[in-house]
């Protein structure tokens, strides 16, 4: 089945200028204060997150149909990865909710979502030095790939057990997500 | 490396320096003086380099922070100067590929006159030897780094500079959490002089962690002009499993060191503590960056070693200190007597001066050691800024290298050889400038003197200095030689109109006439309404001071506001550091009370009153020594008097731990204990703990006080500690210094004190038996 990726907690290290815009702030706008609450929360998070990767490559011949992006053309393989980053910074984000501290469950919410996004932009990256070359980074919801696809993704063809896949195709934890890239060349 | 190349690099991408050597060092498991690896085992320095080249370090300082001549003659290895700062760079260069190597440098260890006893031109030479050797060894540049004393800051660059006008230099300040220095020092005056200083980048480093260090370095970055570096500490140590561990994880000083980046840093690294995993996470987070575009201050300022004036508000230059016609003074001046110009200094200030005049007249029966010493006492009793009416060019530069601040050129010709002069001094020194729009003789028309003010522009321009850091002044004449003031007024308007800034000599106007203050003061209001930004005047005419408040009133302008903080007339004495005012006072209530009342009621609560003004940040670390100077010689008068019963609270022994040469901490702690009534016995620097231990079975003291600044020796302390204990030796233990905390403290088993002032009163309160 798939192969399992533990990321370092730097390859999840959100830009500050995106993950604040994100939130609708801007860093160099931000006074001292605000900067200071921000750092704390980033590293109560950074604190919280378990980050892991679940990833696998395949010749398309095995695959549906419905899961190939009409986009990524004339490709010879693709890997198809799943990265969560657990489901502690999900409870904090609840628990930090039921307190009635919007703001800190708000800013941790934006960080979580782009903390993601650049665990994914790393691992991507990885990916790309072993394959050469790509398309772009793809994920189900978009173009003619349904969401609902997670579930034979997230099941059957990485066979992750730590992840819930609704029927809708949203997972549980909340920060996870499943990414494709499709491959020209063969392995490096 | 060429300056231009370093500043290009700058302008493209944010840089990388390294992590700290002795704290790294410390962990790796090596002590003592950790410049000796360089000779030594010079594999151990060239890992930790390859360790931080790995983490994407741009920038490599050299294993030479301590490798000056006086910090290496304190620990026996002068004689190996050389070879320490030269193998340093080759072993630097052995692991850089396209990395730069920077020349480090600090302190001597020693405050340079009036806090320490070290003269300005004996650091000056420390740090050009050991320039010169790190130069001809080939580094690409110099950083000269946590510097708490802006003079000896100012020695150093000035003894780079001479070696070299190309190479790369970084000046670094470290401050307290309040953004000043020890010795007094706002990060503003750092950041203002250095804008006019011949340095390529300004910054800070150590005593704080990056969040502590934030708001400090944001105060840098709206003052400074120049590119901007910073290192922080990764925090305070902390004992874990018998090793100094440090509070700041990688990713946490990661994080702040982005906001740095935002704030506008051209070079971030790390300071004490710091090691590779926090340069490699800095590194990989922040990436490759271009560095930001900063919003900087537009103003001017004058400043002293603690006062920063804005001259953006009318500026007030108080004139009294003019010895010309004052034959007392000039006798106390010939003498080195200087307490006439500090008691003249000290009034002005009170009167609302924004600047004070210096004015020798006697110039050819001086030498240049009256103007060194002048300038030092000014200094010594934390004075306004200076402006230098000093007419031989030689003891200007006297005064202006001893000066610690950005003071005022009073004045130059418009002749292009008297300026260039002045203008070559304001370049090497920084600060302001006045220009007399006269060259031989003073023309007679408005139009005739704002020609050579314009041509004066032309030459200051020409020659880089900006036009916002010089004063125009259009000259006032006497009117009682029958000299039209219109054509003051005239030029003033002309000055006004070209966007240039102007300032008269006021009182040459009424010379020879009476009642000149009543004249004075109708033309100054009259010379403000034409746009005139700053006068030399005598802040004694209460009339003048008033037609000039007035007069900006209309305009809708005000003087720069006068802080007063001190209220007690003893305690403004006291600080003010005049010692026979004080022994007045202190005959005077002999004559009511006894001695011991006004020992313990009257001096040792006027010191506490300092002693919170201190604390509260009204006055500084200078204010605070020259008070307990002052009030010494009272104590020990009153002492006399009583004989036998004279007071002493108790016995202190005093020492700066082995392996740690800094002492002006302590020397600092021992004159407050002292002036607080204690009997202070100080034994030195880099004492082993078993001469601590013998030393008190002979003096038998209450109390203990260990300083230890480097974060390589505090460790120490628990060594001196736990062999009082263990020799049941029964002193009260008192731990000090810019490396010790409260929790290393508690961990070591003594009583912290952040500065004299809390040392004092922990002792007080253990002789009087509420501490433990």
């Amino acid at each position: 089945m798939s192969e399992v990726f533990y990321p370092g907690k730097l390859d999840c290290m959100p830009d500050k200028k995106i993950f604040l815009a994100r939130a609708g702030a801007r860093y160099g706008k931000l006074d001292e204060d605000f900067i200071h609450r921000v750092n704390e929360l980033f590293l109560i998070a950074l604190e919280k997150i378990e980050p892991v990767v679940y990833y696998r490559t395949s010749d398309l011949s095995i695959l549906p149909k419905e899961i190939i992006p009409s986009s990524f053309g004339n490709i010879k393989k693709m890997t198809i990865f799943l990265s969560t980053l657990g489901s502690a910074v999900d409870t904090l984000i609840s628990q930090l909710s039921e307190q009635g501290k919007t703001f800190d469950a708000f800013i941790i919410d934006s960080w979580a979502s782009e903390a993601l996004e650049t665990l994914n932009e790393n691992f991507d990256q990885s990916l790309r030095e072993r394959f050469g070359m790509g398309t772009m980074r793809f994920s189900p919801g978009y173009g003619n790939v349904d969401l609902r696809i997670n579930k034979y993704i997230v099941k059957e063809f990485l066979g992750v057990d730590q992840v819930t896949v609704l029927d809708s195709g949203v997972m549980v934890p909340r920060k996870t997500t499943t990414c494709m890239v499709g491959w020209f060349n063969e392995e490096k | 490396m060429k300056r231009s190349e370093f500043l290009q690099m700058l302008r493209e991408k944010v840089l990388f320096l390294d992590g700290a050597y002795g704290t790294e060092f410390f962990k790796r498991g090596y002590k003592g003086l950790i410049e000796l690896l360089n000779i030594s085992k010079p594999e151990i320095v060239e890992r930790l380099q390859s360790d931080y080249i790995q983490a994407g370090a741009n920038i490599l300082l050299t294993n030479t922070f301590s490798a000056n001549r006086m910090k290496l003659r304190a620990h026996g290895f002068e004689s190996e100067i050389e070879k320490i700062n030269f193998n340093a760079v080759e072993i630097a260069r052995s692991v850089c590929k396209n990395q730069l190597v920077f020349g480090d440098m600090s302190s001597t260890g020693s405050f340079v006159q009036p806090f320490g006893e070290i003269s300005f031109d004996e650091v000056y030479e420390i740090f050009k030897e050991q320039a010169s050797i790190l130069i001809k060894a080939g580094v690409d540049g110099i950083i000269i780094e946590t510097m708490s004393d802006l003079k000896e800051l100012k020695a150093a660059i000035l003894a780079v500079r001479d070696l070299s006008n190309d190479i790369p230099l970084i000046a670094h300040m470290t401050f307290e959490e309040d953004g000043k220095s020890v010795t007094g020092t706002s990060v503003e005056i750092f950041a203002t002089l250095m804008n006019d200083l011949d340095v390529d980048v300004v910054g800070v480093n150590c005593s704080l962690e990056p969040k502590q260090m934030l708001s400090i370095f944001a105060r840098l970055a709206k003052y400074s002009k120049k590119p901007l570096s910073v290192e922080p500490n990764a925090g305070k140590p902390f004992l874990e499993n018998g090793k100094l561990s440090y509070r700041t994880t990688p990713e946490e000083f990661a994080v702040y060191m982005a906001d740095f980046v935002e704030l506008g840093a051209n070079i971030i690294g790390g300071c004490c503590g710091t090691g590779p995993e926090h340069i490699k996470v800095m590194t990989k987070y922040i990436g490759t960056q271009k560095p930001r575009k900063r919003e900087i201050i537009d103003i001017q300022y004058l400043s002293s070693r603690t006062n920063l004036k804005p001259i953006d508000t009318f500026l007030i230059i108080g004139e009294r200190i003019n010895a010309s016609g004052k034959k007392k003074l000039q006798a106390q001046i010939q003498q080195r007597d200087f307490s006439g110009v500090l008691t003249l200094a000290q009034e002005q200030e009170q009167e609302g001066c924004t600047a004070i005049d210096i004015n020798f007249g006697i110039e050819k029966l001086l030498r240049k050691e009256h103007f060194q010493q002048a300038i030092i006492q000014l200094d010594k009793h934390s004075c306004l800024p200076v402006s230098f009416d000093i007419q031989n060019l030689d003891f200007l530069e006297i005064a202006m290298k001893e000066y610690v601040g950005r003071g005022l050129i009073n004045s130059a010709f418009a002749r292009e050889d008297h300026l260039v002069e002045r203008i070559n001094l304001l370049k090497r020194y920084g600060g302001l400038l006045i220009v007399l729009a006269m060259e031989k003789d003073i023309p007679k028309t408005a139009e005739e003197r704002f020609q050579l003010v314009l041509k004066a522009a032309e030459i200051l321009k020409g020659n880089g200095v900006e036009l916002d850091r010089v004063y125009f002044d259009p000259l006032v004449l006497p009117i009682g030689a029958k000299n039209d003031y219109h054509v003051t007024l005239k030029v003033i308007d002309l000055i006004n109109k070209a966007g240039l800034r102007s300032s008269i000599g006021l009182s040459n106007l009424s010379f020879g006439m009476p009642n000149r203050e009543h004249i004075n003061a109708a033309f100054l209001a009259l010379c403000v309404e034409n746009g005139l930004n700053a006068a030399i005047l005598n802040s004694k005419e209460a009339l003048t001071m008033g037609a000039l408040q007035g007069a900006l009133s209309l305009q809708g302008k005000e003087i720069v506001k006068v802080e007063n903080v001190l209220h007690d007339p003893l305690v403004d004495i006291i600080i003010k550091g005049q010692k026979e005012q004080l022994m007045n006072v202190v005959q005077e209530l002999l004559k009511q009370h006894d001695p011991l009342y006004i020992s313990q009621q009257v001096l040792a609560e006027a010191m506490k009153k300092i002693g919170t003004l201190y604390a509260n940040g009204s006055i500084y670390l200078p204010h605070l020594i020259l008070a307990a100077e002052t009030v010494q010689p009272a104590f020990d008068y009153l002492n006399n008097l009583l004989g036998e019963s004279r007071i002493k609270l108790g016995k202190i022994l005093l020492a700066t731990v082995q392996g740690d040469i800094h002492d002006i901490g302590k020397k600092i702690v021992a004159t407050v204990l002292r002036s607080g009534g204690f009997e202070v016995y100080d034994i030195g620097k880099d004492v082993p703990a078993e001469k601590i231990l013998q030393k008190c079975k002979e003096y038998n003291p209450d109390i203990v006080g260990l300083s230890a600044m480097m974060t390589t020796t505090v460790g120490q302390v628990k060594e001196v500690a736990d062999l009082l204990r263990s020799e049941k030796i029964n002193v009260f233990l008192l731990a000090g210094g810019a490396s010790m905390n409260q929790q290393l403290a508690d961990q070591f088993g003594v009583m912290y004190a952040k500065d004299a002032v809390q040392a004092l009163e922990f002792c007080k309160k253990f002789v009087q038996g509420g501490a433990k």
